[in-house]
């Protein structure tokens, strides 16, 4: 994985199609979003500081220079996984950077599925039925996952949608818990899940198989915040050790060992 | 300890000194690579656009000037018109300055300066114009005058009362005295 990655500084010089602003090699790639007009991210910027300067109030939208169509902000370190956005309007630019503990959440996301299965039971959770205990710090930690996968910082219509499903859920299984006794705890996990999954899929995209895992680990593990926490990192570091050392005997230099999802994270993990 | 003293003051004399360079260096430098760029594209392209010619002042890249022809079917056939810019530090973020620097019976073109009103060279201005291409636009005022927005008020009033013919001569008379060669 790592050694696809390679400088995005260096990969993204593309002579044959020069910046419009300074007429050189693209450096640092970057498009604005309506258009998707090309440009070098420095000279766009630049441009921007330089149109706002002239008005009064915050910009919230500026014109491609070259088609004159309204972008409200440029898409940058763009490497076929993630991108990163750089918002016209000033308000918007300095609001939402990802915190430590958004960051190691979407770090989770590029480990391998039941990555901690052997610690919480996961089947023993839907036996005795503990989707019925209510999680305090559920919503806590639901808000903190949205906000890292959404990589915004209001989550709120979303979270109150995932909440409203579940607890829709809840009851319905509680009542159908009540007619027919007898069925297992089992039973719900896979309408359980598909629920959310159908819940969520319009705000998450590609990552919401994933993010029902997530929820439901996270419920199995009955823990809060915190202690859940310390228990994925502690494996996460354990991890990353081991492939680490794994990658030392092979032989492949990784100093940059970054996930996918590049520029998210800081680069000394250690 | 003292070697870790010496580190950091070492780091922030490096540190200071490449700011210094960035920051002195930033819009000047940007805006003579640019330049540069247009330069040998104009060298390339010269045979490509026959109604213009820009050359660049031998000792500063920052001074232009531009030899253009008046369009066809205008009083400024066979005009050939000098213009005259100047390139502000923080090009192309900022348009360049241009000028008529031979008289101009024009209602967008000041009689006196040659001071020329354009949105592309003000508040249209976009960075990805280039002196080229701002030559383009300056033909095309001239194949399509606006008088409505007029520094020459003679020469506008003229177009907005509807005197063609009359604008018409006046814009070929000192086309005639100032752009052509002249006979004998």
């Amino acid at each position: 994985m790592a050694a696809k990655e390679i400088d995005v500084g260096s990969s993204s010089i593309d002579v044959g199609d020069p910046c419009p602003i300074c007429l050189g090699p693209i450096l640092q790639e970057s498009y604005l979003d309506t258009c998707f007009h090309k440009f070098c991210f420095r000279c766009i910027k630049q441009w921007i500081k330089v149109v706002s300067s002239k008005v009064t109030k915050p910009l919230s939208s500026v014109k491609c220079p070259l088609c004159k169509r309204d972008n409200i902000s440029i898409i940058y370190n763009f490497d076929g996984h993630s991108f990163d956005r750089h918002y016209v309007d000033p308000n918007i630019t300095d609001g939402f950077v990802l915190t430590k503990e958004q960051r190691y959440r979407l770090q989770c996301y590029y480990t391998e599925s039941g990555f901690l299965a052997d610690v919480f039971d996961v089947p023993r959770f839907w036996k005795l039925k503990k989707l019925l205990q209510r999680n305090r710090w559920l919503e806590f930690w639901l808000r903190r996952e949205l906000q890292a996968l959404m990589q915004e910082e209001d989550v709120d219509i979303v979270l109150h949608h995932l909440v409203g499903v579940m607890d829709s859920f809840c009851k319905r299984t509680e009542q159908r818990h009540k007619q027919e006794a007898k069925r297992s705890g089992e039973a719900f996990q896979e309408p359980f899940k598909s629920v959310i999954a159908e819940a969520a899929r319009p705000f998450l995209l590609a990552r919401t198989d994933r993010f029902v895992d997530e929820l439901e680990l996270f419920l199995a593990s009955g823990l809060n915040m915190e202690a859940y926490d310390a228990v994925y990192k502690q494996r996460l570091d354990k991890n990353k050790s081991r492939e680490i050392g794994v990658a030392n005997e092979a032989g492949v230099e990784e100093e940059n060992r970054r996930t996918p999802n590049l520029f998210l994270f800081e680069e000394d993990t250690d | 300890m003292i070697c870790a003293d010496l580190k950091v003051v070492r780091l922030i004399l490096y540190l200071s000194w490449r700011d210094r360079l960035l920051c002195a260096n930033s819009d000047m430098q940007q805006s003579r690579a640019r330049l540069f760029k247009e330069y040998k594209e104009v060298q390339r392209e010269k045979v490509a656009d026959p109604d213009i010619q820009l050359v660049c002042d031998d000792t500063n890249i920052f001074k232009w000037t531009a030899l253009i022809k008046g369009p066809s079917e205008t009083p400024y056939e066979g005009g050939v018109f000098q213009l005259a810019f100047a390139v502000p530090e923080p090009y192309p973020l900022q348009p360049p300055q241009v000028r008529f620097l031979t008289k101009i019976f024009h209602p967008n073109v000041h009689f006196k300066t040659g001071e020329i009103c354009l949105d592309i060279l003000k508040n249209a201005w976009s960075p990805a114009w280039t002196l080229q291409s701002v030559c383009r636009a300056i033909i095309a005022l001239m194949a399509h005058p606006e008088a409505d927005s007029p520094l020459n008020c003679d020469s506008g009033n003229l177009l907005r009362s509807g005197d063609v013919r009359g604008f018409n001569s006046m814009a070929r008379m000192y086309t005639r005295l100032a752009a052509m060669p002249k006979k004998g």
